[in-house]
């Protein structure tokens, strides 16, 4: 009797049940925005990329009229974030901030939950990472032709990375392969933990993704080689490009706000105006100063013309390298 | 059957899964292990310990011999099922129908249904508790509860 | 002397008005946040991280780093009113915490949980103040190999934790540190056991695990008996410790804050680490093992003062090198950055009244939290008279959101609650989840570690044991193997089963 109760109880709950699944999700198309937006950022709080994140956060909000909420969503070199990203509703209240290496290359490496042309919408590029080779300043390693020359006599020398088959470790492997050099690379989560066993001693130089900046101010480090770049570092006229020592490059990953696939035209002009006029505030470069990030940016549209040229490129290369068959 | 003996087959079963999904991963060698070289370990270890306990089992007057019905005797086991089954139904329709709604259907089922209160008692509490955790969380912590089509 | 006039300098920097409002803000709002189950200080130090824009970056500090020390002393309330670990590092205080409440000790309980915070807090800063740079340098020796033998370390140590069967037990380390595995692999950079689900590529949350695991499983174990049976004894002894309790305590504090503090030096150390090692210390020095597990105050004193303790240690790195040893030493850092100041090896030289404003304030904050800690005792053991027919469903509400909060994600939630049901059946099959969580913590930073030494060594073994730190926590771990299996030992374990019963 008791029993037939308790039934009765849970399908009455179950009926409750199918009844709040099926209330639609709210979405509102006019008089966009109407309620707050939540910018996911793809690296823990606190990282270069979360300061921007915030920064951009604070400003839009003021531009559009509602709070914009970021969240953290690091893990898996950016994928969670962008898998997440890209299963929400293109109704402008769900947007992140990734590097543009989610669109071609990251899908080819990582197993992710999207396809890589039909994911999502890029709003504007604002920023690219450039990485740094170096060693302690304590080391007799002057200039990154001693350091190939050691390289050359000791092989098997130690570097860290933020991660396996990061920009940085993928650029340091290509100037490794270009000056026939044998180098060991030891992956970490994230540049921090790279510092940490650097500091320690525990690698023997590193490839740095932002982070090394500050202690290369502060004469703790020395900056020997400058990767994922085009042309030197404006802060560091002195150091050399890989590409300048004949290497090839691994082209430096931009970072990027972007929507799921399928935002409406409307909704994408007004993000883009609100959060370019952020992007060109003298406080925001201001901050891009402060954080060493360099300011790069490029219209989402362009972002998504690019993706196939990016695409084929990464893909031969990927396969030239052995990371895919 | 002895508890013993369904826990132990349980885990052992579970992980003789868990060490074939290890060797899908690549095991790699022993000097440069591979992703599936410690689950593989960790898989192999446990399922050993959940041979021995089972092997125990069959031993009588060693291990934990009660027998699977003992184990709920006297007690009404309806109770945390029901509520888990709630708990489920909490998780699957929060972010639809936001916090406030599905926290106060939530709480008003556990009172009314389980506890036998009153109607006023059983909407009064979730009422005032669902505000209050609005308050502290959304007000004052700022930290984000989700929005459902009432916006609240 | 040089220790004193620059913490005087740092003092009359903290006691600034404004200060002393962001500190006292800070603290408040890091106690709320761990009192409730679930949410953490990374969640709201990385909301309330814009905010301070506009504040001195000394205040902003004082401020995010408050949150972070009083989100420790908070941690364990729950932990001891109602089994559910506020926080990773809370849950060991879960074993006789819970078990005090129960017997109606739930005021000395949390009251030796506060002081024990608070002296450990305050030694830590001492000893922060006095031994950073030697401190830091030690710490920065630990690479791979060392992280390898002190996991081990940590591992035996789960030995001397097991109340009941020993193989069941090391079965549940097995599992743990399978579970442990899931999510990306740090080293070759695919995804393990991840079923697609993005959230799983950092790992299951150790967190939602946690709150499963004690607290649900110790609601769902509750729920059965009828309502009638009172499950928490209404008798109320007192509200502070005892002197007797005091005298039992003194010594687990300050083996637990020196513990504590050591370990969280070390990145990726932390309180969780530090609480279980503590926990194991305790009870291995004692002379009544028998009682831990069922009430024994030792077995809160020391967990609560080592994880305040590692927090404290935690700021060592940060503030000498400007490294971060965890999340939350990431959003200080960003911080930091936010403001132009780059933290790092001159930090001290460049904005020495941050330095020693930020210490200075800590001290200070320690005093609030303990101010603002005990009167709460008295409201919080009322809250337990509760009758659980109210009680239970708004404990539930409470985990069901604060799990939702660590992450915005529902997978958090479905977590917890998986992780309720299957900590309820452990418990009727009579295994423990204690060896289960500190494997499933453990065990990733184990495996990371092994596999990055031998990528530096090329294959070879020894280098585990050429290195001095390595080789000597290995020579310590296997003496406490020895130990476990002498016979002096398992007769003493005997011994404390029997006095369990």
């Amino acid at each position: 009797m008791k029993t037939i109760r308790i039934f009765r109880e849970i399908f009455f709950a179950g009926l409750i049940l199918v009844f709040l699944l099926s209330l639609p999700y709210s979405t509102s198309a006019q008089d966009y925005p109407t309620k707050s937006i939540t910018l996911y950022c793809a690296y823990v709080a606190g990282a270069t990329t979360d300061i921007t994140t915030r920064a951009l956060a604070t400003g839009a909000e003021k531009l559009l009229g509602v709070p914009i909420m970021v969240e953290n969503k690091p893990g898996g070199n950016s994928t969670v974030c962008a898998s997440l990203l890209a299963s929400k509703k293109p109704d402008g209240y769900t947007l992140a901030v990734v590097p543009t290496g989610v669109i071609a290359q990251l899908p080819q490496i990582y197993k992710v939950s999207y396809s890589p042309f039909n994911a999502f919408t890029p709003l504007l590029q604002y920023s690219r990472y450039i990485g740094g080779l170096c060693v302690l300043s304590e080391s007799p390693i002057k200039t990154i032709d001693e350091f190939i020359a050691y390289a050359k006599s000791r092989p098997g020398l130690t570097y860290g990375s933020p991660g396996m088959y990061s920009q940085q470790h993928l650029a340091v492997d290509l100037f490794a392969q270009c000056k026939g050099l044998h180098l060991k690379h030891v992956p970490y989560k994230g540049g921090a933990e790279a510092i940490t066993a650097f500091l320690g001693k525990h690698t023997d130089f590193i490839a740095g993704s932002g982070s090394h900046i500050p202690y290369v101010r502060q004469g703790a480090f020395r900056l020997l080689m400058v990767y994922n770049a085009t042309k030197r570092d404006p802060s560091y006229p002195d150091i050399p490009i890989s590409r300048e020592l004949g290497c090839e490059d691994y082209p430096a990953d931009g970072l990027m706000v972007a929507g799921p696939k399928g935002l409406p035209d409307p909704i994408v002009k007004k993000l883009k105006d609100a959060f370019k006029t952020v992007a060109e505030s003298p406080e925001f470069q201001k901050l891009l100063v402060q954080i060493n990030l360099p300011y790069d940016y490029k219209d989402g549209a362009d972002i998504d013309k690019e993706a196939p040229a990016n695409y084929e490129w990464f893909n031969a290369f990927y396969k030239k390298i052995g990371l895919i068959k | 059957m002895g508890a013993d003996r369904v826990s132990g087959l349980f885990w052992l079963v579970f992980g003789l899964i868990c060490i074939y999904g290890s060797v899908l991963l690549e095991l790699g060698t022993f000097r440069e292990p591979g992703s599936g070289f410690f689950p593989f370990l960790a898989g192999c270890f446990f399922s050993l310990m959940a041979i021995i306990v089972l092997l125990r089992s069959l031993i009588p007057g060693r291990g934990f011999q009660a027998k699977l019905s003992s184990l709920w005797e006297g007690l009404n086991w309806h109770r945390p099922l029901a509520v888990g089954l709630l708990m489920l139904g909490y998780i699957l329709a929060l972010e639809r129908a936001g916090f406030f709604l599905t926290s106060l259907i939530l709480l008003f089922f556990m009172l009314k249904w389980l506890e036998k209160f009153p109607w006023w008692k059983a909407l009064l509490i979730p009422l005032s508790a669902s505000a209050f955790i609005y308050l502290l969380f959304h007000t004052l912590l700022k930290a984000t509860l989700p929005m459902g089509i009432l916006g609240i | 002397m040089d220790f004193f006039s620059s913490l005087m300098a740092g003092l009359s920097v903290a006691c600034q008005p404004h200060n002393l409002l962001f500190c006292f803000l800070g603290v408040f709002i890091g106690t709320l946040i761990g009192v409730l189950p679930g949410i953490g200080p990374v969640a709201t130090m990385s909301i309330l991280l814009p905010m301070t824009y506009g504040i001195s970056a000394t205040t902003a500090i004082i401020m995010l780093a408050g949150i972070y020390y009083g989100a420790y002393y908070g941690g364990s309330t729950t932990s001891i009113l109602v089994n559910i670990p506020g926080e990773a590092a809370s849950v060991i205080t879960c074993l006789d915490g819970y078990q005090m409440a129960r017997q109606g000790r739930a005021g000395p309980a949390l009251g030796i949980a506060a002081f024990g915070s608070f002296i450990a807090g305050t030694l830590g800063i001492i000893i922060l103040q006095a031994l950073a740079p030697p401190l830091v340098s030690v710490a920065l020796k630990f690479g791979a190999p060392e992280y390898f033998s002190l996991m081990i370390l940590g591992l035996i140590i789960l030995i001397f934790l097991v109340e009941k069967s020993i193989i069941k037990a090391l079965m549940m380390a097995g599992v743990g540190s399978f579970l442990g595995t899931v999510g990306l692999d740090t080293i070759t950079g695919v995804a393990r056991f991840s079923f697609d689900i993005p959230e799983f590529l950092d790992g299951l949350g150790i967190v939602p695990m946690a709150m499963g695991l004690f607290g649900i499983a110790e609601i769902f174990v509750n729920l059965e008996k009828t309502i009638q049976r009172q499950v928490i004894s209404t008798k109320i002894t007192r509200l502070l410790p005892s002197f007797r309790d005091w005298m039992e305590s003194k010594w687990a504090i300050v083996r637990g804050s020196v513990v504590g503090f050591f370990l969280g030096i070390l990145p990726g150390g932390g309180g969780v680490l530090a609480s279980f090692v503590s926990y194991a210390v305790e009870k291995m020095s004692s002379g009544t093992p028998g009682k831990f597990g069922h009430g024994a105050i030792e077995g809160v004193a020391g967990p609560e003062s080592a994880n305040n303790a590692a927090a404290s240690g935690g700021f060592i790195p940060l503030l000498t090198l400007g490294i971060p040893v965890g999340v939350v030493q990431a959003i200080l850092l960003g911080a930091l950055m936010m403001h132009g100041i780059t933290p790092g090896p001159m930090l001290l030289k460049e904005h020495p009244d941050l330095f020693w404003g930020v210490i200075a304030s800590m001290y200070v904050g320690n005093v609030m939290l303990l101010l603002l800690n005990l009167p709460l005792i008295g409201l919080w053991v009322r809250v337990l008279r509760v009758p659980y027919a109210i009680l239970f469903p708004l404990i539930l509400l409470f985990c069901l959101i604060g799990a939702y909060a660590i992450n915005n994600s529902t997978v958090d939630v479905a977590i917890m609650l998986f992780f309720g049901a299957l900590g309820y059946l452990m418990r009727k099959f009579e295994y423990e989840p204690a060896p289960f969580i500190l494997a499933f913590v453990l065990s990733p930073m184990l495996e990371t570690a092994l596999r990055r030494s031998l990528i530096v060594s090329s294959g070879d073994f020894t280098i585990f044991l050429t290195r001095p730190i390595s080789s000597g926590c290995l020579i310590l771990a296997a003496v406490l193997l020895i130990l476990a299996a002498h016979p002096a030992f398992r007769k003493r374990r005997r011994k404390m089963l029997e006095e369990a019963r």
